[in-house]
Parts: structure tokens; C-alpha cells; sequence
């Protein structure tokens, strides 16, 4: 496999823009809500140049995936939407040019990767057929399947999207993008068929959506080195959307940061990492979670705290948990959790990082009594109360038509406060976790996504736990929230003595947050030491793996 | 006809979006995402509601009571003319009607509130329990309403009253059905963990953080029954299972007027047309209520 982060950024300049294959000229885009006019896009100006790969980065509701979607030509088509100014891909105006002009630029010039490849590809078709279906060949999209690194193509193309796991299908999705125009190229009416294909019937320009984010980081490190093989070997031009600084930087050629629907800053990727000139592209590097900067303050108040300890607020022994195999003969079983024992010490933060479907989120779910373990004991020390769980996705873990004062009087009076005073309470932890008294009043879904965990770090202090579980706390979140809310974390742990164990597949959260880091893999833990012990001097082979494969700005 | 009168049934598991309260209702009416005919429906509907309790003191005459000679043709003294006996059929439409739309509200609002609790329960509790109430309400839809009808008027006499007796106790397992479907979607959501860590009561959690979540999908689907229940109603009562002569039942003045189709047209004609308008407007507010929803 070849190492995506070699000297991209040395050939970067070499690349030449002679002759761009899109250029955006002053793209606006308004949509018409309940709530009034969204401006999504206010005149962005851009080329991506031949053989190039450009990173969109911005946090959510920056507008960087309706840029991608007015590059297909395709505007989001739910809302009552205005489009103004132009995109021109390879000689076709995707916005004010005719459908039929439209469409054939998509069959011939335009490849698009989505996030989700379950939902992008068609569960009712073979894999076969959807890498086919714009005319290639059999054999064709066999060496496009073999091309994108899926074992064995010739028996995928009689498989269906479900039999495949999540690495496989958004490999066979970009097989797919990648097998446009490879049929005879029809010529469509201003379609410039010179410009149409990088060559070897790879699509000009391939824009990927967010396209590893529902990945495990081995299996991104993977499709990113796929990326950097199609610009280099195919010459083709990729137009890569993330939310996520580091993924850029592993591959990029050019950044281009947007907030609120305007491109803040467009540079090398070089000059964007190492001499941001926009505030926002700064304020976005300095949030973000990095596992190869850890902030001081952080790492000192663990060693203090874990010397403090004494005894365990939470001790698990020989836990395992086993599920009837999911498609598998009667009898067959899934070792999900197998004989797992972990202590967590009063006040301590422990980290479990693994891939998905590793036995993690089980294990947590065990560990705060939501699921019954098929052998072994949850011990929590006496007078702990009950732990309590930080949910990945804050907002469905409130009650929707609660508001957020409610959720957490409700808990107030289970432990005995009066009526009278719990809302009073429930101002003083809100105001604990940095949200305003005013939120009370609120509906999860008029909060942020931040604001969300927050207020659902809140409701569980209600219950007055000794012990937080944290099940990817914050990788529903934009950086700069994630941040705050692992700050905040630690702060509660440092001031009320709350012991974490907090499960995530990212690394430098585990890194930031944690006095100890446990590995977990295929239902076991198969490494466990003091955090920066272990992603200094990692004894595992598969630990070594994860740190390579985090994606990192430095 | 009652069964496929009921899309209920499809819209199992379906999760509604968190309610917006009046407030929200009112504000999706004011800026017209709601289609003309629904918003009319809507309208009308309210104002039927209100003004149909007052239908005995609207009408000009006595339901029961002759008014002039029979087969007066539609006219200024009686606007849907007179019927074979002389009775104003303006008059019995108004006073019919108001029956068999409570009537009908009656045996929805029966079915939501037993169907609800039988589907939370069923669906809350899962397992053993699951099974026996469902298989119960299963055995329930497959009873047709025409025949527990004859059944419930051999046993006590025809009446109205029996007729929603008999309608009721066919029509809420589409409710009860709904209502599983949902309770066990919303049970795997995240805020029912959260719910249970917070030390509640069972009871609690399935009342306070599981049932709201399904009751805006059951009275959606409610919504769109009436105009089919009201039209059961009619028919039960058009085949003589409803109250016996002279009472004022839309459906049994249809079945009496058919002798008279050819002379004097009006008898059928009215209440029949005024059914089919009544549950038109049922339909389309139903409608309506679900793209307020959206």
C-alpha cells in the first residue's frame, strides 16, 4: 500500500492548472425554509485544476456539501432553492445548462462518492450491475473493482451491496464512480469529449462527500491511498469534502476552508496547515483534536488525579457477551465481548478505542446495565450511584417533547428533590456544563449538537453519578465543539472526583482525554497501559496500525 | 369494505417527528403548506363539528314529524322536499348527520384509547406478552364489522347504539397495531436507555418517555378513519342493523328512499350525497392534519 502522506505536498505545485476542469464563477445558492431565507452559498469563486486533489473542509452547515452537489449539477431539490452564477465542468454549465447537456456530463465527466456506501448503492442490485449500469463491460468493471483494491472481483460482481462490509462497499461505490464515460463516449450537445475523461474512461472529476467519515481509521488510511492512486495513475481530478482538517492533510493538494456558505481561504496545502492566514481556518486548527498535540494543561491534570487515586468506582470482570451469529445457521453465535475484565479507578478516565464491531459499545451497555452479560460482574464501588452514559448521538438521547429543564427536574425528583427547588438545581448544573439558564426552556432539537451533549452531560449530573460512561462522545460533533466538551469532561472529573470510561474509535480523543488507554479487538482487550505510555512505546502490532493510520496535521 | 377502507395499517413503525404543539400547527395553516381543498376541509370540518350538537334547533322541523304533504319536491318551504310520510328530509339529513358523525368520532376515540393502550403494552412489554395481545388483536381484525353487527343486534335489538358497539369492537386493533409499531421503534432509541438509567419506574418510562412519541401517528391515522367509519355506520344502517323507523339515520333514509328513486329522486338523493360530501371533507381534513404534521 502506498503511504498517502509521501511528499504530497512537495508535488503539489507541479501540478499544473493550465486548463481547469471546473470553474465555479460566483456561485450563490438561497433556499426558502419555514424559518426564512438560508443563504447556503454566497458567490464562491473556484477552479480545481487537471490531476488535482482539492479538499472542501468546514464544520457542519458550512456549505460545503452544497458546493459538492452544485458540482453534479445536482442542487438540493427538497427546499425551494435559487441558484445563481455558474459551474462549468469540462466545458458544461452544471447550473444554468440544459438537462440534457447535464446528464451527459454526469454519465461521462462527473464520478461522485457518497458518505454512506449502504445507502448510496442500490440494495437491489448486484454488485456487478451498479459499476456496469453506465454501459462499461464485464471485464471493464471487473479491473475497476480490481483497480479500487477489492479481493476476488470476479465473484463481487455477483454479490449484493449487504454481503459486503462497509471498506468493500465504498470501494465498489467509487469502482463505480470510476467506470463513468467508459462505453463508447456519447457525445452530447456541448459536451467537450476532449475534456470529458482523465483517460482510461476515469471520470475528469471525482467529487467524494465525506467519503471516509463512516469508516474505521485502517480502512480510511486505505481508501485515501485509493484516492492519491487515481490522480496519480489516472490523472484524475478529486474534489474531497470533509469535515476533517487531518484527512485533508494526509492527501490534499490544495485546501479550501468554507464557513457560513463563503470559501474563507483557498491555499497548498502547506501554506493552510502551516501559515493559515484567515482567523477561521486558525480557530479550525486549533480545536482540533490532534493525537500528535495534546495540550499541555491536559495531560498534567491526569498524572495529578491518577495519583490521587485510591480505589476503583468501577471494576469489570471475565465479561462476555455472545449474540446468535446475524445470518448465520441455527446455533451459530458471535462472540461480541469475550472474557473481558477492566478496572476503572475512582476519579481515573480510562479510554477503550477499537474498531466497529470490536465489542466496545457491548461492553459499555454492559457496564451500565442496559444489556445483561452472558457470564462475569459489573462491581460499581458502594455509594457510586448509578453510572451513567454520554451518548454518541446527544439529541435522540432526549426525550424529543421534553424540554431540556424538564429532562432534568425529572431526574432531580427521582433522587428526592422537592418540586420547588428543583428547577433551581436545574439551572446550577446547567450553568455547570456552560449553557444558559434560558435552555431550560428549551427543545433538544432547537439546540446545537454541542449544546446537546451539554445538556445531556447535565441530565445525567442529576442523577449524581460517580461514574460518566462516554460511548463517542463527541464524534457527532464539529471540532470545535468536541474539544469543548472533552474540556468539559475533564473538568468534571477534576472537580467532582467523576470517574470516565469512554469508549471512541478516535485516538487522539483517547489520547486527550484518558490516564489510561485500553485496545480492544475481535471481542478482547489486547493492550492496556497508561495513555501516553502506550501511544509513545504501542506493543501491539494492530495499536501500532490505529496511531499510523490516525489522521494528524502534523 | 371497512378493511380497505383503513390504510392504518401501513403506516406501522413509521415515526412521526416530535409534535410542535398548536403553535406549530397554526403557523404550517398560515403559510399555506397545506393544499386549498385540505385547508377548506379543514376549515369546514371545525365548523361541522361545532355547529352539528346544535343540529335538532338548526333544522327547521321535527325530524320525526310530518311537515307537510309527502313528496314535496325541493322547494322554498322545504329545501330537500318531503318523503313518503311527509317529513322534511332537510331536516332528518341535518339531524342524521350529526349522529353519524359523533357516531363515528365515538367509535375512532374508543379505538384510539383501547388500541393505544393494548399496542403500548404489547409493544413496551415484548416477549409472551407481545404475542398473546397481538394474536388477540389479530383474531379481532379478522372479525368482519357487518357480522358482529348482525351478532350484537340479534343479541340486543337494533340501535344505533349497537351498531357502534358493534363497530367499536372491530375497529381498534388498526390503533392497537399503530401503536406497537411505534412503541417498539421508539424503544430502541437512545433516550429510552437514557430513561431507564435515570432509576423511572417501568410504567413511567412507557407512559411519560415512549407513549407520546406514537400518539401524534395514531391520531393522524384516526383522522383518516373517520370519513370510513362513517360510512360503515351507513351502511350497517342502510341494511336495517341501525335505529329502527322513524328515527333519522342517513343510512336507513337512503335504504327507504330507494322505492321512491324514479318519483320522487330527493328522498335517497340527499342523504346519501350529504354522506359522501361529509366523508369527503373527512378525508381531505385527515389529510390535511398530516401535512400540518409534516
Amino acid at each position: 500500500m502506498p503511504d498517502p502522506s509521501t511528499d504530497r505536498i512537495a508535488t503539489a505545485p507541479s501540478r499544473g492548472i493550465d486548463e481547469p476542469v471546473c470553474r465555479v464563477e460566483d456561485l450563490t445558492v438561497d433556499f426558502e425554509t419555514a424559518d426564512g431565507l438560508v443563504r447556503a452559498l454566497r458567490g464562491v469563486s473556484l477552479e480545481i485544476g487537471r490531476g488535482e486533489i482539492l479538499a472542501l473542509v468546514g464544520e457542519s452547515g458550512s456549505g460545503k456539501t452544497v458546493l459538492s452537489s452544485c458540482l453534479l449539477g445536482l442542487p438540493p431539490a427538497s427546499l425551494k432553492t435559487t441558484v445563481g452564477g455558474s459551474v462549468v465542468v469540462a466545458g458544461v454549465d452544471m447550473v444554468n445548462g440544459s438537462d440534457a447537456d447535464r446528464r451527459v456530463a454526469r454519465r461521462q465527466t462527473i464520478g461522485a462518492v457518497f458518505q454512506d456506501p449502504l445507502t448510496s448503492l442500490d440494495p437491489m442490485m448486484r454488485i456487478g450491475d451498479q459499476v456496469a449500469e453506465r454501459g462499461a463491460t464485464r471485464a471493464r468493471a471487473t479491473a475497476a473493482l480490481e483497480d479500487c483494491g477489492v479481493p476476488e472481483p470476479g465473484m463481487r460482481l455477483r454479490q449484493w451491496p449487504h454481503q459486503l462490509s462497509g471498506g468493500l462497499r465504498q470501494r465498489v461505490s467509487i469502482a463505480a464512480a470510476i467506470t463513468a464515460g467508459s462505453s463508447t463516449p456519447r457525445r452530447g450537445p456541448g459536451v467537450d469529449t476532449a475534456q470529458a475523461s482523465a483517460g482510461d474512461g476515469v471520470p475528469a472529476l471525482l467529487i467524494a462527500d465525506e467519503p471516509t467519515t463512516a469508516l474505521d481509521v485502517r480502512v480510511q488510511a486505505q481508501i485515501i491511498a485509493l484516492f492519491a492512486r487515481l490522480r496519480d495513475e489516472h490523472g484524475c481530478s478529486i474534489v474531497l469534502v470533509t469535515h476533517d482538517l487531518g484527512v485533508a492533510a494526509q492527501i490534499a493538494d490544495r485546501i479550501a476552508v468554507m464557513s457560513a456558505g463563503e470559501l474563507c481561504e483557498v491555499g497548498s496545502t502547506e501554506q493552510i496547515l502551516r501559515d493559515p492566514q484567515h482567523e477561521y481556518t486558525k480557530s479550525l486548527l486549533a480545536a482540533r483534536i490532534d493525537i500528535n498535540r495534546m495540550p499541555v494543561s491536559i495531560t498534567e491534570r491526569s498524572r495529578v488525579v491518577a495519583e490521587r487515586r485510591d480505589d476503583d468506582a468501577l471494576r469489570l470482570e471475565g465479561i462476555s457477551k455472545h449474540y446468535p451469529k446475524a445470518g448465520g445457521r441455527r446455533g451459530e453465535i458471535f462472540t461480541a465481548v469475550d472474557d473481558v475484565s477492566l478496572t476503572v479507578p475512582a476519579g481515573g478516565s480510562v479510554a477503550l478505542v477499537g474498531e466497529s464491531g470490536c465489542g466496545k459499545s457491548t461492553l459499555l451497555r454492559i457496564a451500565a446495565g442496559l444489556t445483561k452479560a452472558d457470564s462475569g460482574g459489573v462491581h460499581v464501588a458502594p455509594g457510586s450511584g448509578r453510572p451513567q452514559l454520554v451518548f454518541q448521538d446527544a439529541g435522540s438521547s432526549l426525550t424529543p417533547w421534553f424540554s431540556i429543564g424538564q429532562g432534568i427536574e425529572e431526574r432531580l425528583r427521582v433522587q428526592g428533590v422537592s418540586r420547588r427547588e428543583a428547577p433551581d438545581r436545574a439551572r446550577e448544573l446547567l450553568a455547570q456544563v456552560g449553557l444558559d439558564a434560558r435552555a431550560a426552556g428549551a427543545r433538544p432539537r432547537a439546540l446545537s449538537g454541542g449544546q446537546r451533549q451539554r445538556a445531556a452531560i447535565a441530565r445525567a449530573l442529576a442523577s449524581d453519578p460517580r461514574i460518566l460512561l462516554c460511548d463517542e462522545p463527541v464524534s457527532a460533533l464539529d471540532a470545535s465543539h468536541a474539544s469543548r466538551v472533552l474540556d468539559l469532561l475533564d473538568e468534571l472529573r477534576a472537580s467532582l472526583g467523576i470517574a470516565l470510561l469512554m469508549v471512541t474509535h478516535d485516538l487522539a480523543v483517547a489520547r486527550r482525554i484518558s490516564d489510561e488507554t485500553a485496545v480492544m479487538y475481535g471481542g478482547r482487550i489486547i493492550e492496556r497501559s497508561a495513555s501516553e505510555q502506550l501511544f509513545a512505546e504501542p506493543r501491539e502490532d494492530y495499536t501500532r496500525q490505529l496511531i499510523a493510520a490516525s489522521p494528524s496535521v502534523y | 369494505m371497512s378493511r380497505l377502507a383503513s390504510p392504518s395499517g401501513a403506516v406501522d413503525a413509521v415515526l412521526t417527528p416530535p409534535g410542535r404543539g398548536i403553535r406549530g400547527f397554526a403557523s404550517s395553516f398560515r403559510r399555506r403548506r397545506v393544499g386549498i381543498p385540505e385547508r377548506v376541509a379543514l376549515v369546514a370540518i371545525v365548523i361541522i363539528t361545532v355547529a352539528l350538537p346544535f343540529a335538532p334547533l338548526l333544522a327547521p322541523y321535527g325530524s320525526t314529524a310530518v311537515a307537510g304533504a309527502p313528496f314535496t319536491p325541493p322547494g322554498i318551504d322545504h329545501l330537500l322536499g318531503t318523503d313518503s310520510q311527509g317529513r322534511d328530509v332537510f331536516s332528518r339529513v341535518l339531524v342524521g348527520l350529526g349522529a353519524s358523525w359523533f357516531g363515528a368520532i365515538a367509535v375512532i376515540a374508543f379505538g384510539v384509547v383501547l388500541g393505544s393502550i393494548i399496542g403500548l403494552i404489547a409493544g413496551f412489554a415484548g416477549g409472551i406478552v407481545d404475542t398473546v395481545l397481538m394474536r388477540l388483536t389479530d383474531a379481532a381484525l379478522a372479525l368482519p364489522a357487518t357480522l358482529v353487527a348482525l351478532v350484537v343486534v340479534a343479541a340486543l335489538g337494533p340501535s344505533l347504539q349497537n351498531t357502534l358497539i358493534a363497530v367499536a369492537v372491530t375497529w381498534w386493533p388498526w390503533y392497537a397495531r399503530i401503536v406497537r409499531g411505534q412503541t417498539r421503534a421508539i424503544m430502541t432509541m437512545p433516550h429510552v436507555d437514557a430513561a431507564r438509567l435515570g432509576g423511572f419506574s417501568r410504567t413511567r418510562i412507557a407512559l411519560v418517555h415512549v407513549l407520546p412519541g406514537s400518539i401524534g401517528t395514531v391520531l393522524i391515522a384516526a383522522s383518516l378513519d373517520v370519513g370510513a367509519v362513517l360510512l360503515v355506520l351507513a351502511t350497517l344502517s342502510f341494511i336495517g342493523l341501525g335505529s329502527p323507523s322513524p328515527a333519522a339515520e342517513i343510512g336507513s333514509m337512503t335504504a327507504d328512499g330507494l322505492t321512491y328513486l324514479l318519483t320522487a329522486p330527493w328522498v335517497a338523493l340527499a342523504p346519501a350525497t350529504a354522506l359522501f360530501v361529509l366523508a369527503l371533507l373527512a378525508n381531505f381534513a385527515g389529510d390535511g392534519l398530516r401535512e400540518l404534521a409534516e
